[in-house]
């Protein structure tokens, strides 16, 4: 067994009796054990005089009060970034809303796009035309007026067909369409035919 | 009867009351900073330590869980955050190049008072600071705390022969340390 070993368990009080009285024999007879021992237990004896150190300034007077100064920095910490992530989050999402918001704008205008007769050909004709139909309400049908398209449209259908003025009235998509006198003028008996069909169609 | 006062005065702090807060580190305070003190060897770092013990401790005392003593419990966070902040600065030493801790003890001793204990404590810091930082805790729990392997073990989570060994091996190096400065 080792030197300090021995000095371990001699001063953990784990040796036996007899152990003990053997280690203190050797102690007597050995200078390099002894001066190890003492230089232990004076080390010990340091430790034990620097255990209750009164501290100079009032330090553990003011421990707490930092402590809660600290707190209340670190929560107030916490509490900004909360605000530094919600920020760009909603102006992210601002961005994308106006993004899709602008974006369905466009699509509408794009099909309701200023016509001339430079950038309409025939068949880009017949598409507005059926847009323009489908668009209609309920109440632009009934007006006295009927469907009217402006002078310049006209122009654009003559130019564009090669017709007279007088030919357009022959067009399907005719100036007027008084969908009031056709109604008035359709017998119960073609009245309830259409009816049936209406009823009978699967949409 | 010392435990129930504690666990009386956690209760109330879980119910709102700041100030027994304040009445539960009042009572610990000191045992804080000095296991600090001892683990790093400056006033400093053991300020910051003490610091972040109570941040730790204000933060999660409401899921105390009454099986353990107060003391035990505050021990055992002061004890990790310790060990913690060791390594940390091992690593901030190790990257800057730079025995910081020697700088920083030269003027954190300055909040003693008398001159003589704080040659001593001078002495016994350089000593305990060439102990590996587990084998110097459980030296300081077992000559400052006077605590048993027992309840030293209940604190670190580790067993007794694992203690012992580490407490065997600390004197150890202590004497060793010892002898090569008489040598000097």
């Amino acid at each position: 067994m080792k030197t300090v070993e021995k000095i371990y368990l001699y001063l953990e009080g784990e040796l036996t009796p007899e152990e003990k009285t053997s280690f203190e024999k050797e102690l007597d007879n050995s200078p390099e054990l002894q001066k190890e021992l003492k230089l232990y237990q004076d080390f010990i004896s340091d430790v034990k005089e620097t255990k209750d150190l009164q501290l100079r300034s009032n330090y553990f007077d003011n421990v707490v009060p930092e402590f809660r100064e600290k707190l209340e920095t670190k929560e107030r910490k916490l509490y900004y970034p909360k605000i530094a992530y919600a920020l760009p989050a909603f102006i992210i999402l601002f961005l994308v809303l106006f993004f899709l918001f602008n974006t369905q704008n466009k699509k509408d205008i794009s099909n309701k796009k200023v016509l001339t007769s430079n950038n309409i050909n025939a068949n880009g004709l017949y598409e507005i035309m059926d847009y323009s139909i489908d668009e209609l309400i309920p109440s632009d049908l009934s007006t006295s007026d009927g469907v009217k398209y402006n002078s310049e449209l006209d122009d654009m259908i003559q130019k564009e067909l090669n017709i007279s003025s007088d030919s357009t009235k022959f067009l399907v998509a005719d100036k007027i369409l008084d969908y009031n006198s056709i109604i008035d003028n359709i017998s119960s008996k073609d009245a309830d035919i259409v009816y049936d069909d209406i009823l009978n169609k699967k949409f | 009867m010392d435990q129930n006062i504690d666990f009386e005065l956690i209760k109330r702090f879980i119910n709102g009351d700041e100030i027994s807060f304040n009445k539960i580190i009042d009572k610990y305070k000191d045992k804080i900073y000095w296991h600090a003190r001892r683990m790093t060897g400056n006033h400093l770092d053991a300020d910051e330590i003490v610091q972040e013990v109570l941040f730790v401790v204000y933060k999660n005392l409401k899921n105390f869980q009454f099986k353990s003593s107060l003391y035990t419990w505050i021990y055992k966070i002061t004890s990790t955050r310790s060990l913690n902040f060791l390594k940390r600065r091992k690593i901030k030493e190790l990257l800057s190049l730079e025995e910081q801790s020697e700088k920083l003890h030269k003027s954190s001793n300055d909040i003693l008072d008398n001159i003589e204990t704080k040659e001593k404590l001078e002495m016994v810091d350089r000593v305990l600071q060439t102990l590996p930082s587990k084998q110097r805790e459980v030296f300081i729990m077992r000559n400052y705390e006077n605590l048993t392997y027992k309840e030293i073990a209940e604190i670190t989570g580790k067993s007794v022969g694992a203690l012992k060994s580490n407490y065997f091996h600390s004197m150890k190096k202590i004497i060793e340390k010892l002898k090569e400065n008489e040598n000097r």
